[in-house]
């Protein structure tokens, strides 16, 4: 947890005005919104609410005056004991790692303990857990990728004042001090860059640089994810809906593109197939478009199908199928 | 760089002069704050143009050629990374214009500002999509079956692929401060990039923001450019159209459109991490692009003090052309000053419309 701004997440959710409808865990017990801000007996308590559902599935059942009924009831009330313990485990378990729903401040520390413990979340608000520990964890990969830049660059205090040593004792063999301060700074700035290139040009550096991209980057798409999950909750599209349909337009775009191509090429060639007997001069010209028409088609057709395979085109599929 | 202290050595700093040097400072600093308030953002270039052909939000312009010199028309590829008005940025430091003089009519590619939407624009999109319809429209308005394209930068690398890919569509090839190979010792943009998941940053981003590009570039050179380019606005803080100027190249520098997604992963990844290029091992859609399919005549100019792309990446094109019309043009400057600098206007607008006029 080096980065103090790790959280912020959690602390958007708790202030997100669709994390704070009133709680009615049994209005659909699998509504996990339900969960997020919870009642005193839903979040704070689940084994409660548990005992609560069944209790109320028990009521809603007939009452038993044949043996079916009896013998159902007898299952039911198994049943609800023994999902009611085995949730008492798994909340014990929460509870072990802070328990609680998405959103809400009980939650927000038992997704500490479960990065913490690198616990597996469980339960129906699994997924979001998951989400939200991975979204938690690349902001916490943040600080060492920006601490390794910073070791990285670590060592240019030493080699600017070294080059810049080096430079005033070159000028001064040269016979040319320094006498203003404009060439004082004209010199720093000289031996600023000489050492930064040291270090920007090595491994060392490179290596760094590219685990701080691919550190924010994990970072966005984990962040991305999540805002997508809020905007489908509310009927948005998401950033990934319209990815997938910008991807599959473009390729429309360009599969039309490559057929007025051919096309354009076809009608060039049967007009002067046509004109070719009219003129025995017009022979040449359109063996030469023929020839063009058909490497223009084949390179066309090869560039197509290879677009096609890396785009995962549905068109190449169904054509393999 | 706390602790810091000088080392032990001999500045001949005198007081007085130091005391005068401030002065002086200040005094320049209150005429840059006068000479900033108010100046305006001038975002399309100086030469009068004409949009003659548009595709989503490609533009492609075209400047009229002056007087009744014909010269062979070119078709100008920029990179995907700033804005291309940086070849027409001034009357007096416009590449476009020096070439319109001589007779040129000039066709330039403008792509645009993609958007979130265009994240999913790949390299062949770009280079078998946009820039083949550009080149088919500029062979329709000027009647001919091939053009003279000009690549500028990564730009120039897109052009390589097409003239490799569509040789019998270009007459003759100009690239500009071109990368061919991505990973000589000196290419500390392929090193930072090296070690990056440049497909999870693509996933992350979708489109690559310009002003995280921005970051990378001034951070290549950050003393110079983030203290002496300030500094030597100080120096002309009290002349209007100096500061005028510098501010149309300050302005330019920071107006990065984003880079679309796919096309700035597929480019990182192909280009830079693995140096296809210049290995003939590159592939765009299924097109293999081999450099010794460029069988018309070459012109590579790249620049001698160009940081971002080291001269060495881009002579390695000689080696691999397929065509005996091979020729370089070492420019004594940087990566933009091949461009805006007074020198360019010399040297390389002349060489370019002397060796086209030459072949056509």
């Amino acid at each position: 947890m080096q980065n103090p701004n790790w959280s912020w997440p959690f602390s958007a959710a708790a202030n997100n005005p669709f994390f704070s409808q009133p709680p009615n865990p049994l209005k659909n017990p699998f509504d996990w919104s339900a969960w997020q801000t919870g009642g005193a007996t839903s979040a704070q308590d689940p084994t409660a609410w548990m005992q609560q559902f069944f209790a109320q599935i028990r009521q809603a059942m007939p009452d038993g005056k044949d043996a079916a009924t009896a013998e159902w009831q007898k299952a039911a009330t198994a049943l609800s004991d023994s999902m009611t313990t085995q949730w008492e485990r798994w909340s014990e378990l929460f509870s072990h790692a802070g328990g609680g729903a998405p959103g809400s401040g009980a939650m927000h520390s038992g997704i500490q303990n479960l990065l913490d413990e690198q616990m597996a979340p469980l339960g129906l608000s699994r997924e979001v857990t998951r989400q939200m520990q991975e979204l938690a964890d690349v902001h916490a990969q943040m600080g060492p990728a920006i601490a390794k830049l910073q070791e990285a660059l670590s060592g240019f205090p030493e080699q600017f004042q070294k080059a810049l040593a080096a430079l005033i004792e070159q000028r001064t063999h040269a016979g040319q001090p320094v006498t203003s301060l404009r060439g004082m700074i004209d010199l720093w700035i000289e031996a600023g860059e000489h050492a930064f290139a040291e270090i920007a040009h090595s491994d060392a550096f490179s290596r760094a640089f590219g685990g701080f991209t691919d550190a924010l980057s994990r970072a966005k798409i984990a962040r991305s994810k999540w805002l997508d999950g809020q905007l489908q909750t509310i009927g948005l599209p998401t950033r990934a809906e319209m990815q997938t349909s910008h991807e599959r337009l473009q390729q429309a775009r360009r599969d039309i593109r490559a057929l007025k191509r051919e096309v354009a090429a076809l009608r060039a060639l049967i007009e002067n197939q046509q004109a070719a007997p009219a003129s025995g001069e017009a022979a040449p010209a359109a063996s030469a478009a023929k020839k063009a028409a058909a490497k223009k088609s084949a390179r066309k057709a090869t560039g197509k199908r290879a677009s096609a395979a890396r785009k995962g085109a549905a068109t190449h599929t169904q054509q393999e199928d | 760089m706390t602790g810091f202290s000088m080392p032990n050595m001999p500045v001949a700093i005198d007081p007085q002069k130091a005391m005068q040097e401030m002065a002086n400072w200040q005094m320049k600093f209150g005429a840059l704050q006068a000479n900033l308030r108010g100046l305006q953002d001038e975002t399309n270039g100086v030469t009068a143009r004409e949009c003659v052909y548009q595709q989503d939000k490609v533009r492609l312009y075209r400047y009229a050629g002056e007087g009744n010199r014909k010269s062979p028309p070119i078709l100008i590829s920029y990179a995907l990374v700033n804005r291309p008005h940086m070849m027409d940025i001034e009357a007096e430091k416009s590449l476009i214009r020096s070439l319109t003089k001589r007779g040129h009519d000039i066709y330039l590619i403008d792509w645009g500002y993609p958007d979130p939407a265009d994240r999913v624009l790949s390299l062949g999109d770009f280079i078998f999509g946009y820039i083949d319809d550009c080149v088919d429209e500029v062979r329709r308005l000027t009647r001919s079956d091939a053009v003279n394209l000009l690549g500028v930068c990564q730009g120039g690398c897109f052009s390589l692929c097409y003239a490799a890919a569509n040789p019998e569509k270009v007459a003759n090839l100009t690239v500009m401060v071109t990368p061919v190979d991505f990973q000589t010792p000196d290419n500390l943009l392929t090193k930072w990039a090296m070690h990056a998941d440049v497909d999870q940053a693509v996933q992350a981003f979708g489109n690559i923001p310009g002003d995280v590009l921005n970051v990378s570039y001034v951070s290549l050179k950050p003393f110079q450019l983030n203290v002496q380019k300030y500094l030597a606005l100080l120096d002309i803080g009290d002349d209007p159209e100096a500061v005028r100027s510098f501010m149309r190249m300050e302005q330019w520098i920071f107006d990065s459109p984003d880079q679309a997604g796919a096309c700035y992963g597929e480019f990182t990844r192909k280009f830079h991490q693995e140096n296809q290029l210049v290995q003939d091992a590159l592939s765009i859609d299924g097109v293999q692009i081999r450099l010794d399919r460029l069988t018309m005549p070459v012109l590579n100019i790249y620049a001698r003090d160009d940081h971002l792309v080291p001269p060495a990446a881009s002579k390695a094109l000689a080696s691999k052309v397929g065509t005996k019309d091979y020729q370089e043009l070492e420019f004594p400057g940087g990566h933009i000053g091949i461009y805006v600098s007074g020198k360019s206007q010399k040297l390389v607008s002349p060489a370019i419309s002397d060796w086209l006029i030459a072949r056509n």
